[in-house]
């Protein structure tokens, strides 16, 4: 670069020029302003002699600052030329100049605009010339003073929402900052809070599009203090934005603004302001949930109260203001003071004026319930519609609801004053009887077609009914009421008779149903108690055969009952007076008990007919009368005798079919030998024989031994050293009954000597009943060389006329101890004075004084040791034989040692049991163990019977204790026991009949013979009955003993026990199963206890001598 | 310390055993009743008695059998003895019928 040439001053980089000439003026000096004009004038001198030419000057253009055109001068001359300027880089030409001239130049520039404060805008001034370098002026400085300007009409804060925001919108802040200065704005800084009614949107503030972190929540509020810009430069913006949405609920109307503030370090916080926003937020009760309730149907009655709730909800945004709730009640609903409740508690009336209630205000999302109660009026007419209406209103709006009732007017029978009465409590069979029913319409209407029914109970007949005023007509069916006006009672009058039969103490009603249409209304029941008792009318009876009763055979008599009374004649029996000769056999339509018949119950107006059988055991002989007597007995009548009935009878003895005369031996006799004559006699008719003289027919081929004729094994005393067979009165018999056997035993002597082949032979003549006799004949004997044998035999019950003593009565079943024959209290009495009993128990006690001792044998008369000596071994040597000639059953027996019995009796002192039960203890206590004769499958099965029974029983008898045990048919028989007594009755039907001897010393016995008939009887029961009946103890106790025979005495309590039991047990067996256990369980029979308890007694005694 | 640890041990053993006896034996001591009849649980002493002596006085195997179940139930001295009289009475009958 050339000395001289300005091109290249001035550049950033370049170094200074020396200050040479000091002449360089700015004006303004020192400070300047963006935009202010400055003005530099710089002027030199030609100091020198000559002129300098090509002179050319240069002012220096600062940055900051731009020239003003035109503005360049010489000595205030523009200078020429328009393309020329001192700040250009190679400065402007000015001409010479010339020595000790002067030039003065200015130039113009204007300060930038935008311009940072503090700039240093540099002025200086060079001029050179052809000749002279370059000389620079001065140096001036002058210092900008600018700032920055935020506040602007670009600076502002806008809140955009759509057009019509409501609670819930997204609305969005944005504020925009502008730098309308000159110089840049540091640290600018946005305070835009969230508007009231507004809550920030997280993470959506954003500046200048950029989102920034927001923690802390709102960025741009007071607290936060975010600086969105740290320089904004001059004519630079900034915008910051965030979103926040309107809050709910939120008063319809509410205006939102955004109010905030900018500032910057440079820039004092100034106010922005939005425009306004206006929420629209509504009241809502248009939703379902604001309701009118109306609770009852559709139909209401007078009186009905009515609940009525208006329920508002406001399902708005806003609040509702001036709330209220108005009811409208017609006529015929009349408001029930009191009854005024909000949301369920009771407000005072005086709040509910007009019918109206003022809520107040119900903010969004609330509910209010307003009820009230009212009561339905009496209408003047039925079916009257009633609108119920309920007005909502709130400020701004109103709604409407209704409901539509119609009331239903009825009329109404209550039971409490609609009913039936009877005019008295107690009333006679067949009286008369009044009922009032009355009638009370307490309704709200007229009744119109009721009809009244009367319905008679049982009993009642023959019904007449009157309305009020009118007459008795009979009624038939319903009656119709007609017009029956409310609260006028009207009362009906009904008649019936009680009708017979009808039980005493009956409760009879009437009852009445008042008929509406399909329905009905009952009117209930009025009873009475009617008092009726039976009456017996007719109390005969009729023999149904004209034939005289024979012995054995039965007749029919018809028994006739009427009660003609009003009421059931219960529990009629009547007691028979039977003679001793009538049996009571069966009865048909009538239980028997021993001499009573139990008819049951007789209908009232019925004829009860029972037919009884009467068996005629025996008859005198001829024909004769036997006269029956009874009585009648019942609940509620006196007892009523029958008439007095006469049974003729007819009977005859008849020796003729039966009468046999042998002899030992029956074939052969040798001479000198004694021939045993035995004449079998049986009274084989149907009349006892009152006399029987038998006669021999003397032989001279015999002898009469002396002392040997016996009468059924007692002997018969001669006379004068001779039978009586051959006296002339002969043997007089007399009370022979049917079918008792009589054997008359004598010896003959052979008279000796006497040729071989001599026939033999004896007669007998009977005669009876005085005109009626018969020769019997022994078979012909012949007479050889042959031994003879003696026999003896025992009979029946027959006596000696004369000669025997009357049969003892029978023993008392009280009385514990009868002494028989024994030899040191009673030796054999002398035949006239010997007892000759018509039982076996007698048989027994001949047979036990035959045993005696012989010492008792030789205190017998003189004349009859040869009876006594042959009788007594012929008993105990030949029993088959002796048994097989008097026995009549199989004799069963038990015998007890002194421990044995002592334990008996105690197990049945221990039972301590109530009922029957004790009773099949003592069946089995005292049942046979065998039978005399018995062969060893009957032993064998009387043996296993025993087991099974006392199996059974010995079990039963431990579970009785346990307490409230329960019985059951497995406890009274299993399958063992029921076996073993079948096969045991099938064996003793075909069992041999057989005395028995007398019990060991010291050993009691209870024994006697079999009932073989029961049990042939039973026996197909057996077969049939179930498994713990009443059917095998009914068996078993026609097995058991009729005697207790210890220590040469014996007694008879066994035998009526056993009879009682045989009884006791055949009404049992008709029971069912249930009923027998339950009998057995709870029922006692007091005959059968009675004669248990005199068995026990003799047991006891009999052990009690026993331990002595 | 041997013998306090067996003295503890022994302790420890006898009182089980007590427990086992109260809580067991009682329950057992009944149970010969159901024997006679399953019904017959939990009775008192006084039935209990008059079971055996019933057993005794009826005799039959099944009650020997019953009464032998019940000597080795029973416990108290009274009772026992009771049983022993009734199978004595028992033995006696079957040896005597």
């Amino acid at each position: 670069m050339s000395a001289n040439t300005l091109t290249g001053i001035f550049a950033p980089g370049s170094p200074a020029l020396l200050e040479s000439l000091r002449t360089l003026v700015v004006v303004p000096p020192r400070i300047a302003e963006p935009g202010a004009t400055v003005r530099a004038e710089f002027s030199f001198s030609n100091l020198g002699g000559a002129a300098a030419t090509g002179v050319r000057v240069r002012f220096a253009l600062p940055a900051g600052v731009t020239h003003v055109p035109h503005s360049d001068t010489v000595d205030d001359v523009a200078l020429p030329g328009e393309s020329e300027s001192f700040v250009s880089q190679n400065g402007a030409p000015i001409g010479d100049v010339q020595p000790n001239e002067s030039r003065r130049l200015s130039v113009s520039y204007r300060v930038n605009e935008a311009i940072e404060d503090g700039t240093t805008l540099p002025f200086q001034a060079a001029v050179t010339s052809d000749q002279l370098p370059i000389a620079a002026s001065n140096i001036e400085e002058l210092i900008v003073r600018s700032k920055p300007q935020l506040q602007g009409p670009g600076t502002f804060v806008s809140l955009s929402a759509p057009d019509r925001p409501k609670p819930g919108d997204l609305v969005t802040v944005r504020a925009a900052i502008v730098n309308s200065g000159a110089s840049s704005a540091h640290d600018v800084m946005a305070i835009l809070p969230v508007p009231e009614h507004a809550t920030y949107v997280a993470r959506s503030a954003r500046v200048a599009g950029r989102p920034i972190p927001d923690h802390a929540g709102d960025p741009f509020d007071y607290v936060t203090g975010t600086i969105v810009a740290p320089r904004l430069a001059p004519r630079q913006s900034v915008v910051v934005e965030y979103q926040a949405t309107i809050d709910a609920p939120l008063d319809d109307g509410t205006r939102m603004k955004v109010s905030g503030a900018v500032s910057s370090r440079e820039v004092p916080e100034f106010a922005l302001q939005s425009a306004e926003i206006v929420v629209v937020s509504p009241v809502d009760f248009s939703g379902e949930e604001s309701a009118f309730t109306v609770f009852c149907d559709d139909a209401v009655t007078p009186g009905t109260r009515i609940t009525m709730v208006v329920r508002a909800a406001n399902v708005g945004s806003g609040t509702a203001a001036q709330v209220s709730v108005a009811f409208d009640l017609p006529d015929g609903l009349v408001f029930t003071p009191g009854s005024v409740v909000i949301d369920g508690q009771p407000v005072n009336d005086e709040a509910f004026t007009n019918h109206t209630f003022s809520i107040g205000a119900i903010a969004s999302g609330r509910i209010m319930e307003v009820g009230v109660s009212a009561v339905v009026g009496v209408p003047p007419q039925s079916d009257l519609p009633l609108n119920v209406v309920a007005r909502l209103r709130w400020k701004g709006g109103e709604r409407q609801f209704s409901r539509r009732l119609t009331v239903r007017a009825t009329p109404r029978f209550a039971r409490a004053r609609n009913f039936v009465e009877v005019e008295k409590r107690v009333a006679q069979a067949e009286e008369d009887v009044d009922f009032v029913i009355h009638l009370l319409n307490d309704g709200t209407a007229v009744d119109f077609g009721s009809r009244l029914r009367v319905l008679p109970g049982a009993y009642l007949t023959d019904l007449r009914i009157v309305d009020a005023g009118g007459e008795m007509a009979a009624y038939e069916s319903p009656i119709d009421l007609g017009r029956v006006d409310p609260h006028v009672e009207r009362l009906i009058r009904v008649r019936a008779r009680v009708t017979p039969p009808v039980a005493d103490r009956t409760t009879v009603g009437l009852g009445a149903i008042l008929e509406q249409g399909e329905s009905g209304i009952d009117l209930g029941v009025s009873s009475l108690v009617v008092r009726s008792r039976p009456h017996v009318g007719e109390c005969s009876w009729e023999l149904l055969s004209a034939e005289r009763l024979r012995p054995n055979r039965t007749v029919d008599i018809l028994l006739r009952i009427a009660n003609d009374g009003s009421d059931v004649l219960r529990e009629a029996h009547a007691f028979i007076e039977l003679p001793s000769e009538l049996v009571l056999e069966r009865a048909q339509d009538a239980r028997r008990d021993r001499s009573t018949l139990h008819f049951g119950d007789i209908s009232a107006k019925t004829v009860h007919e029972a037919r009884i059988t009467l068996r005629l055991t025996r008859a005198r002989s001829g024909e004769g009368t036997l006269s029956v007597a009874a009585t009648l007995y019942g609940r509620a009548v006196t007892p009523v005798p029958f008439p007095m009935l006469d049974l003729p009878t007819e009977a005859h003895a008849s020796f003729e079919e039966s009468s046999l005369l042998r002899s030992v031996p029956g074939e052969n006799v040798d001479a000198g030998e004694r021939i045993v004559y035995e004449l079998q006699l049986r009274n084989a008719g149907d009349g006892p024989a009152s006399q029987l003289t038998v006669r021999g027919v003397p032989s001279n081929l015999t002898v009469y031994v002396p002392g040997t004729t016996t009468v059924n094994g007692l002997p018969v005393n001669d006379e004068v050293g001779a039978s009586a067979l051959w006296s002339q009165r002969g043997l007089v018999l007399t009370d022979i009954d049917p079918a008792v056997d009589v054997r008359v035993r004598w010896e003959m002597a052979v008279v000796t000597p006497l040729s071989a082949g001599t026939p033999i032979e004896a007669r007998a003549v009977l005669t009876w009943d005085e005109d009626r006799s018969h020769a019997v004949v022994s078979p012909t004997l012949t007479v050889v060389s042959t031994p003879s044998l003696a026999a003896t035999t025992f009979g029946n019950g027959i006596s000696i006329a004369q000669t025997i003593a009357q049969a003892r009565p029978e023993p008392e079943p009280q009385a514990a101890w009868e002494t028989t024959a024994a030899p040191e209290e009673a030796p054999p009495p002398p035949p006239e004075a010997a007892p000759f009993p018509p039982a076996l128990v007698e048989i027994f006690e001949r047979a036990h004084a035959a045993m005696a001792p012989p010492d008792s044998a030789e205190e017998a008369p003189a004349g009859e040791p040869v009876a006594q000596t042959e009788v007594v071994p012929a008993f105990e040597s030949a029993p088959v034989v002796a048994e097989s000639s008097v026995a009549e059953a199989p004799f069963g027996y038990i015998d007890f040692a002194p421990d044995r019995l002592a334990r008996m009796l105690r197990m049945l002192e221990q039972l301590r049991v109530s009922g029957m039960l004790v009773h099949l203890f003592a069946i089995r206590r005292f049942f046979p163990e065998t039978i005399v004769g018995a062969d060893p499958d009957l032993d064998a099965a009387f043996k296993s019977e025993n087991r099974a029974m006392q199996a059974t029983l010995d079990r039963l008898f431990v579970r009785l204790r346990i307490p409230r045990y329960t019985l059951t048919a497995k406890d009274l028989e299993d399958r063992d026991m029921r076996v073993g007594l079948r096969q045991l009755v099938t064996r003793l039907l075909g069992a041999p009949f057989a005395l028995p001897m007398e019990p060991a010393a010291g050993m009691l016995r209870l024994g006697g013979p079999i009932d073989l008939d029961h049990l042939r009887a039973l026996s197909p029961e057996l077969d049939s009955a179930p498994l713990g009946s009443a059917a095998p103890w009914s068996v078993a106790a026609a097995m058991l003993g009729t005697t207790i025979a210890f220590d040469g005495k014996q007694s008879s309590v066994l035998e009526r026990y056993r009879s009682e039991l045989i009884e006791a047990f055949s009404t049992l067996r008709t029971l069912p199963m249930e009923e027998f256990h339950r009998v057995l369980r709870d029922s006692a029979n007091r005959a059968l206890d009675d004669s248990l308890a005199n068995v026990i007694e003799t047991l006891r005694t009999a052990a009690h001598i026993a331990a002595d | 310390m041997l013998p306090t640890n067996f003295d503890a041990v022994a302790l420890f053993v006898i009182g089980l055993a007590a427990l086992v006896t109260g809580i067991l034996l009682p329950s057992r001591a009944a149970s010969w009743t159901t024997l006679v009849h399953p019904s017959a649980r939990r009775l008192d002493e006084a039935t209990r008695r008059d079971l055996i002596v019933r057993l005794g006085i009826a005799g039959t195997p099944w009650c020997e059998a019953i009464l032998e179940e019940a000597a080795k139930q029973e416990t108290s001295s009274s009772m026992q003895s009771l049983v022993h009289r009734a199978l004595e009475e028992c033995s006696l009958r079957n040896v005597s019928p």
